[in-house]
């Protein structure tokens, strides 16, 4: 067990580190880079997303803003909110807001989570009337976008329930009633919310286990991702509180157990679990896993300690985390001998989540250290073949031999190079 | 980066969702990535289906965000069709290949007066074969193995020389 004490310097040591680190990250129109994830990757549009790397992104900086006082941490928090605004498309969309698919648009759950964002730092913005009418701009959108008459769809016109979007959907929804008063969204939370439910397994070896998707609306698809459970349980427990339906409650607890009962030893979770008892066993996220432990949080449950042990041992020196172990892994599901440069390549999208779970963590009132970061410099394999990944405060870089594999100047929104392997979808 | 964007409607061109969606990231990428580093301001794109627009467009939008030194023009051929008579500095010439129906092959082969800088080939022949084992793992309702199928299918999905492909970008700069 870490002491207290110790545990508290710790994260606010890695709390500023890492608000560098996003500095670091930042070019006109807001924060950018590569993206790896389970789904596909971007390693040659590096420019700004609008997605889910503001929702916590700004509810990380107004946390801050709220414990410390600090009035840079409110200056960051207004940059981070005004290039959402900014980014409001006609249609009431933000560009690029597809995370591991941009550039494109209407990107779910990113629109929702950004959207969540900006509601739930309002109360600090500087321009908190526009962030209101830019959220109920896009909310509406969504409505009139993905509404069938009975749930959301997760693309226009096409039937299919996506169980942790829609709670993302139903958070961003809910706050905005919260927040105005206006109860208009209630009806549209609800059915997301009631989605969630209807997708829960009763009963069996994944009791409390959300599908990650039913297509057609239908049956659900047999594949239970703990990280994408564990996004769900935010928007359930604000649910049964606003909602005032205790169901949310037993089903956001029923997803606890399911996380409690597939953690590794290590404090790390499966990608998958099948309906059928087989696992996509990698890769495990790291900066992601502050999710699943905001989670816990949010149920007033205690975290898992080797889990936040994991994550704060996953900060490069640069002050960025690492994204996760075991990408070299994802097609043989077989143990990785090496660390795949995914695994390695911090990523805003997976640190915003990061920056929010350690930023509640703080204690209130807090003062915070300096940052003290520096370049990063590992090992990594690109394919099979030995590379070298590079990052300063300017520049990312994979090198095999003396070859360029991928090289980013941290202002371009498109990579300098990437080469076949790096840039594999 | 400013765009000019027509569009040659191609009779039997497919839509772009699923595998073509995605061929669709890797070519206009591949082309806005080396237009903003080759310092072309502006681009003429001609797409084979409008429903493209809207993507090419969001790129022009954010590739011009970063002001930097620039001036060159760039024309993007996306249809098969033959490179414009007036050569730009870059030129991005798509063809379809050995994977594509027969009606999209019969264009003019593009041989600008230009040097080849980097080809791309997308949706790969062995891509395309990986389609045979998901639609089994489908079937039979194995999500496990449907997912690492998909992701061997992806590793195979483009590559940076020609082989047997759907697609076929090639980008040209003045010799």
């Amino acid at each position: 067990m870490m002491d207290e004490p110790s545990l508290q310097d710790r994260i606010a040591q890695a709390v500023v580190d890492l608000g560098a680190w996003l500095e670091t990250m930042r070019q006109p129109g807001g924060y950018g880079g590569p993206v790896a994830h389970w789904w596909q990757n971007r390693f040659q549009y590096t420019g700004p997303g609008l997605d889910w790397r503001y929702e916590g992104i700004l509810i990380g900086y107004a946390t801050l803003h709220e414990k410390t006082g600090d009035a840079a941490w409110r200056g960051r928090l207004d940059v981070a909110a005004d290039d959402v605004i900014a980014g409001q498309r006609p249609d009431g969309s933000y560009r690029a807001s597809r995370f591991e698919m941009n550039p494109d648009t209407l990107g779910t759950p990113h629109e929702a989570a950004a959207t969540h964002g900006l509601l739930a730092a309002q109360p600090h913005l500087s321009n908190g009337e526009k962030a209101v009418e830019v959220a109920r701009r896009n909310l509406d959108n969504l409505v009139e976008k993905l509404w069938d008459g009975r749930g959301f769809n997760d693309r226009p016109g096409v039937s299919g329930r996506v169980p942790n979007k829609l709670a993302t959907l139903a958070h961003a929804l809910m706050c905005y009633v919260r927040l105005t008063g206006d109860g208009g969204y209630l009806p549209y939370a609800k059915a997301a919310l009631d989605d969630v439910l209807r997708y829960q397994m009763a009963q069996g070896p994944n009791v409390g286990a959300v599908h990650q998707y039913a297509p057609g609306g239908a049956a659900g698809d047999g594949r239970f991702f703990p990280y994408y459970n564990a996004r769900c349980v935010p928007a359930l427990v604000l649910g049964a509180d606003l909602l005032g339906d205790e169901r949310y409650l037993e089903a956001a607890r029923g997803i606890k157990s399911f996380l409690d009962g597939t953690m590794h030893h290590d404090g790390s979770w499966p990608q998958i679990v099948y309906v059928n008892g087989r696992r996509a066993a990698w890769p495990r996220w790291l900066a992601g896993t502050a999710d699943i432990l905001l989670a816990y949080g949010s149920l007033g449950e205690a975290m898992p300690d080797v889990a936040l042990r994991r994550l704060l041992d996953s900060q490069l020196p640069s002050g960025g985390f690492r994204t996760a172990t075991g990408f070299q892994a994802q097609i043989r599901q077989a143990a990785p001998s090496a660390a795949d440069y995914r695994d390695v390549v911090p990523v805003v999208g997976w640190n915003d989540k990061a920056l929010r779970l350690l930023a509640t963590m703080l204690p209130s009132p807090t003062t915070l250290p300096a940052p003290e970061t520096a370049a990063t410099e590992l090992p990594v394999t690109v394919g099979a073949a030995p590379a070298l990944f590079r990052e300063s405060p300017e520049a990312m870089e994979l090198r095999i031999g003396h070859e360029a594999a991928y090289a980013w100047d941290k202002h371009a929104p498109w990579a300098t190079t990437a080469n076949g392997q790096v840039n594999v979808r | 980066m400013v765009v000019e964007i027509h569009v040659r409607e191609l009779a039997g061109f497919p839509d772009i969702s699923g595998a073509h969606e995605l061929s669709w990231s890797y070519i206009l990428d591949a082309v806005f990535a080396d237009a903003y580093h080759a310092g072309v301001d502006r681009l003429t794109c001609t797409l084979p289906t409008k429903a493209l627009a809207t993507a090419v467009q969001l790129r022009a939008d954010l590739t011009q965000v970063v002001e930097r030194p620039a001036g060159g023009t760039a024309v993007a051929e996306l249809t098969g069709g033959a490179p414009p008579v007036e050569l730009p500095d870059r030129l991005y010439a798509l063809s379809f290949g050995a994977a594509a129906p027969r009606r999209l092959r019969a264009g003019p082969t593009v041989r600008p007066a230009m040097a080849l800088s980097t080809s791309l080939s997308v949706f790969t022949l062995p891509a395309r074969l990986w389609g045979v084992p998901l639609r089994l793992f489908a079937a039979l309702r194995r999500p496990d193995l449907y997912d690492r199928a998909s992701f061997a299918m992806r590793r195979d999905f483009a590559r940076t020389d020609h082989v047997p492909a759907y697609y076929h970008l090639s980008v040209w700069s003045r010799e």
